[in-house]
């Protein structure tokens, strides 16, 4: 994939109930797409900073998580981090199509080819 | 057409009574319970040698080896042996050692008519439970818990019926989900937790249909934990519903197991603790949770946090932690199996 940011990311907003997504390169650099003025891109940002420190919570663990959920009573918030320094994370709405297919987008992004 | 001859053999110092009992009962059942007496259980164990006894009644005050003793020796040797207990000393304490022992039933001893009729009424219900369709449960040795378990972490659909004298309820599992439960007045978690505390009865599993509304939405762990902890804090201790081993077979292939649960009140008093090495640490570990999701919230406000799902490439684990409770589940994957 020639620009994730710019072809993959985009199209993470479309499903009903997505907020906001986000990925981080290996450089460490962000991008943000959104689709809610309650999460506006430097949020969603700023939350990948802080998604990426709360891997910690992890570390005692014997397994690393493929990803993780934080659900609250208005939106969850998924992350998944990949072996070769990319992380995604999405903010959506519960029960709603963006949250249904959380897993399978996991998935995708896990197959991504990025470079 | 020919119909079985159940043989119930009672087993009671008071050899008067065991006169009353056997001519009562062989009355009221019209022929259709042989009846057998026993006035020790030495005689009783000779007597249960030939295999014939389908239910056993004991007294509790006997000499030597007290029913409760005999009840647990007899269940370890006759697993499908069908037990209850009779006493006219009726404590909680002295029902609650009945049932752990693996009697189905403890009942009150009576000597009137009426209450001879309600007693044969009673081992009669014990003496026809057999399993239809699917399995069914009763008082002993699989939980009612844990079929609930099995079926919600094989991502199964089906219908738990309940039934003990006074209450009917249904649990329904959809793909491993608790979407609804119904039990007397009650529907929803109330509902769902007053099953699960129920000190005995039946249950059996049926083919799942769609129920008249959905009532819950939590992971199962949370309902399941929030009920155990229901109960913890002052509900009656819940005497599992047993099953015959046999019939679990199925279940038992389920691809996940649960491997550690614990559940604190709010300020870290452990209600229950099942495979957790370091409580102390996973208290302190959720406690970190609950402070890294304040922190999310502070950047993104979606309302109070409810709970923190972790999938492991081997499982996954679910997370709680409120003001008043600290939850914690990890789901094993078994190898071969999906995470």
């Amino acid at each position: 994939m020639k620009d994730p940011v710019k072809e993959w990311l985009p199209q993470r907003v479309t499903a009903a109930g997505v907020l906001a997504c986000g990925l981080r390169r290996p450089n460490g650099k962000l991008a943000a797409q959104c689709a809610d003025a309650s999460c506006p891109p430097a949020a969603m940002e700023n939350l990948l900073r802080q998604l990426e420190g709360a891997r910690s919570l992890f570390a005692a663990e014997k397994q690393s998580p493929r990803w993780f959920t934080f659900s609250y009573e208005h939106g969850q918030i998924r992350f998944v981090a990949r072996p070769d320094g990319w992380h995604f994370a999405v903010v959506v709405r519960p029960e709603t199509d963006g949250a249904n297919v959380l897993d399978a987008l996991c998935e995708e992004f896990l197959q991504l080819p990025l470079k | 057409m020919k119909t079985t001859q159940h043989q119930v053999l009672f087993v009671d110092d008071d050899r008067e009574l065991l006169e009353a009992l056997s001519d009562m009962f062989t009355a009221l059942s019209e022929g259709s319970w042989k009846i057998q007496t026993a006035s020790s259980p030495d005689a009783a164990t000779e007597i249960l040698k030939a295999g014939d006894i389908k239910l056993l009644v004991v007294d509790v005050n006997m000499p030597v080896l007290d029913g409760i003793q005999f009840t647990d020796l007899m269940h370890r040797r006759y697993p499908a042996l069908k037990i209850a207990v009779m006493t006219s000393d009726v404590t909680e304490a002295k029902r609650a050692a009945a049932l752990e022992a693996g009697a189905e039933l403890f009942i009150e001893k009576t000597h009137s008519p009426e209450g001879m009729k309600a007693v044969f009424t009673m081992l009669g219900e014990l003496l026809n439970w057999s399993p239809r369709e699917g399995f069914q449960g009763m008082l002993r040795s699989v939980s009612l818990q844990d079929v609930i378990q099995m079926e919600c972490v094989g991502r199964n659909s089906s219908v738990i019926e309940i039934c003990n004298e006074h209450v009917l309820g249904r649990i329904y599992i959809e793909e491993g989900r608790i979407i609804h439960a119904a039990g007397g007045e009650l529907t929803g978690e109330r509902a769902l937790q007053k099953l699960l505390s129920l000190p005995g009865g039946s249950f059996e599993l049926v083919p799942f249909e769609a129920p008249p509304q959905q009532t819950m939405n939590a992971p199962w762990e949370i309902l399941l934990a929030e009920a155990t902890r229901k109960v913890g804090l002052g509900e009656p201790k819940l005497d599992g519903p047993q099953v015959d081993p046999a019939t679990l077979a199925p279940l038992t292939e389920a691809t996940q197991l649960v491997s550690e649960t614990l559940i604190c009140t709010g300020d870290g008093k452990p209600l229950y603790d099942v495979g957790c090495e370091q409580a102390q640490g996973r208290m302190q570990w959720l406690m970190a949770v609950a402070q890294q999701a304040a922190i999310f919230n502070g950047t993104v406000s979606l309302g109070p946090f409810d709970r923190l799902e972790i999938q492991y490439p081997e499982g996954r684990a679910v997370a709680q932690a409120r003001e008043d409770r600290l939850v914690y589940v990890h789901i094993a994957a078994k190898k071969g199996g999906p995470a």
